[in-house]
């Protein structure tokens, strides 16, 4: 019995150290760091100040969702345009599609956008913020949803569009009815976490005036004399967020034991 | 601005009267802007490999702390964090220069992405070659430097490669600290001249460092997938 | 009979050696003695837990209850210096398990450089010679992906023998291999025999039992159904799981 108990300790004195080493740690923050607790609970956590004005944030939140939605959408779009356009090995459109997917993979989303805010005008081109912005995401995003839609095409065997087409289908027909249905099973969790990377790149837009979460956030900031609206507004990304960074590694995991069997 | 002539564009976009005299700034700007990517990019690969070799031990509450860390990262924007480090923290009397919140906040966060991208390399590596490593009488330690490190290297290469890029990617994100880095230079005069211009530039100086980036990596993706 | 003098120093015992993967019962209680300059065969059906067996003598695989003495030392006891241990004890694998980032002369001399703390110039001197010995002086600077089956199993066997382990272990060496290279791999391996090593081998080579094992147990179930000579076990089988599980093989 006294093997068995030491092998026990053996198994698990890693786990039981590092328990141990995060409490102390925990006690030394709590006690005798010479942190200011209130002042933290004061600047970080006064909900009592942020009260009655929640509804600030109703409208900035509802416009983080719709500039999500509208560039997941436009991206979604352009990926599947030009994946299914490059699928037909037209050389015009094999060098201009790798030339765009190139060009904005290599783009900093942050540059982007200020550069289409900034310029746009100069061409007489007066868009509202929030619609660049949109814009912005959409080409930056597709070139990453090109890219995974052009992977799903080329999962699909080659014997499935031969099998279409002695059926007497044509390319296009083969293309929607057979391709791209099994190409969606490989694409969705890839396509999930480019919804990941929207969301959290809206964020950019506080840059270019949108008066969006952060934005809101800063002015009430000001106004309360406490951090505390900028810790809410960062604990709201990580819900929105959260549920599909969950959802986008269930859909992994479930996609790999596909690949596996 | 109503009737916009095709021949004024590269007066528009590419006045180089306006650049004269301000490159000395841009330039000055791409130096703090790869001064941040560099230290990032070193501080962050070495703790991704930290967190992989921490997350493949047996260690369960390790183990759950850093998973929670890791979606914490997966679902923050850096900005959001960016902010809350740089104007956030001196509320508790915690000030830290610009840059080094920059590289705190890109170095926490993609230390977590590399972190998995590395764990998932050492867990690709076939199991036979740690139990070779050890039946030559290699301790652990040994093993994961001479054996499985090496070869984690290679297979990661590719998502690192991503990773490194998306670092120098985010550096433009700093434009909202007090830095001048290469973003911010461009804004300031393209502010103070009314133009573009350095804009454009500043995009060309980045294209000219990442394009070069983006086409390894997805040689490197490439290779990859010819491979399985 | 090469090697025929079980009167000689124990060198490797195992005493009531048990094995659970969950409620499976790997080992039932194997208790066996090797003695130094012995070739001793395993062989069994598929399942009957050779593998495991094996695997457990180097402490690759963790025993669920049981001893084993190495030298004297109990390699089950938690407090032992395995590492230490397996310096002794080579092994070689089914799948080969070269490192791939390293050509066939860096394979061999890793571990004399980083266990035994050789200097560079004698671990590379060594590693010529085995690569020699195994017949592949020619291909030291190629990696793994570069040599076929069967050479990636020499150098496997290079490998271990750089270490001068005094019992060489072996878990079925050959059947990952296609047949035309089976016998290149025997041949080092009878060499080996000849020179005296000791070696536990798991393998269903017939020509190799026969000419170079100097004894053969058979493993069913989890236990030792038979052990005895080579040739009384092949030609002459007392029981009749084993006759059955032969005749298969012949």
């Amino acid at each position: 019995m006294r093997a068995s108990s030491r092998k026990w300790l053996h198994k698990y004195s890693s786990t039981l150290i590092t328990g141990i080493c995060i409490l102390l740690f925990l006690v030394y923050l709590a006690f005798f760091s010479g942190a200011d607790w209130s002042l933290f609970r004061e600047q970080f956590l006064n909900f009592e100040k942020m009260e009655g004005r929640y509804y600030i944030f109703i409208s900035p939140l509802l416009l983080v969702v719709k500039i999500s939605i509208y560039s997941c959408f436009f991206a979604t779009f352009i990926g599947l345009c030009l994946a299914v356009l490059r699928s037909y090995k037209i050389k015009f459109f094999d060098v201009t599609i790798t030339a765009y997917v190139i060009l904005f993979r290599s783009i900093p989303a942050m540059v982007l956008v200020v550069l289409v805010y900034f310029a746009l005008p100069f061409v007489g081109l007066n868009l509202p913020s929030t619609n660049s912005v949109i814009m912005s995401l959409s080409l930056l995003f597709g070139a990453y949803t090109t890219e995974i839609f052009r992977s799903g095409i080329n999962s699909v065997e080659k014997l499935q569009i031969e099998a279409s087409k002695s059926l007497g289908m044509n390319s296009i027909q083969a293309m929607y009815h057979v391709i791209l249905p099994q190409a969606m099973r490989v694409v969705i969790p890839p396509l999930t976490t480019v919804l990941i990377d929207v969301l959290k790149t809206t964020s950019i837009a506080y840059v270019v005036g949108v008066p969006e979460l952060i934005a809101r956030a800063r002015q009430m900031e000001g106004v309360i004399g406490s951090v505390t609206p900028l810790i809410f507004v960062s604990v709201l990304y990580f819900l929105i967020i959260l549920p599909v960074v969950i959802l986008s590694s269930r859909l992994e995991k479930r996609s790999r034991k596909w690949s596996n069997s | 601005m109503d009737e916009l002539n095709i021949r004024d564009l590269p007066r528009i976009f590419f006045n180089m009267e306006i650049m004269e005299g301000q490159w000395s700034l841009l330039f000055s700007g791409l130096w703090v802007t790869l001064e941040i990517a560099v230290v990032s990019i070193v501080l962050s690969t070495f703790f991704g490999l930290l967190v992989a070799l921490m997350r493949i031990g047996n260690n369960k509450l390790l183990n759950a702390l850093l998973i929670a860390y890791l979606e914490f990262c997966r679902a923050t924007p850096i900005i959001v964090a960016l902010i809350v480090v740089y104007f956030g923290l001196p509320f508790l009397n915690v000030t830290f220069s610009p840059f080094a919140s920059a590289v705190i906040v890109i170095v926490f966060i993609h230390a977590a992405y590399i972190g998995e991208a590395f764990r998932a390399g050492i867990l690709a590596i076939s199991k036979t070659q740690t139990e070779a490593a050890r039946s030559l009488g290699m301790s652990r330690l040994q093993t994961l430097i001479y054996i499985l490190i090496p070869q984690a290297f290679r297979l990661v290469l590719p998502s690192l490669a991503n990773q490194w890029t998306g670092i120098i990617k985010d550096t433009a994100i700093c434009t909202i600290l007090a830095i001048t880095e290469l973003l911010k230079a461009a804004q300031i005069i393209s502010t103070w001249k009314a133009n573009p211009t350095p804009l454009v530039m500043s995009t060309l100086l980045y294209l000219i460092i990442l394009i070069p980036l983006t086409v390894i990596t997805m040689q490197l993706e490439k290779r990859r997938g010819l491979k399985k | 009979m090469i090697n025929n003098i079980p009167q000689s120093k124990a060198i490797l015992s195992v005493v009531d050696l048990t094995k659970n993967f969950g409620d499976l019962h790997v080992l039932k209680g194997i208790s066996n003695t090797f003695y130094e300059g012995e070739v001793v065969s395993i062989i069994g059906p598929s399942g009957s837990g050779k593998s495991t067996l094996i695997r457990c003598l180097n402490h690759i695989e963790e025993p669920t209850s049981g001893q084993i003495i190495f030298e004297g030392v109990e390699i089950t006891n938690p407090s032992t210096d395995i590492n230490a241990v397996r310096r002794d004890m080579g092994m070689v694998f089914q799948n080969f398990g070269l490192f791939p980032h390293l050509t066939a002369l860096e394979n061999i001399m890793l571990a004399p450089r980083k266990v035994k703390k050789q200097s560079r110039d004698e671990a590379k001197n060594k590693a010529l010679k085995l690569l020699e010995r195994v017949g592949l002086s020619d291909k030291a600077e190629n990696y793994p992906e570069q040599l076929s089956g069967g050479q990636q199993q020499r150098v496997a066997i290079a490998r271990s023998l750089a270490m001068q382990p005094k019992v060489l272990l072996f878990d079925e060496p050959t059947s990952a291999l296609d047949p035309e290279m089976v016998r290149e791999v025997l041949d080092v391996m009878m060499g080996l025999a000849k020179d005296g090593m000791t070696m536990i081998v798991v393998s269903h080579e017939i020509n190799f039992i026969r000419q170079a094992s100097s004894r053969v147990l058979v493993l069913v179930d989890g236990e030792i159904i038979e052990d005895g000579p080579s040739e009384q076990v092949i030609e002459s089988p007392s029981h009749p799981r084993t006759k059955e599980f032969l005749g298969k093989l012949l």
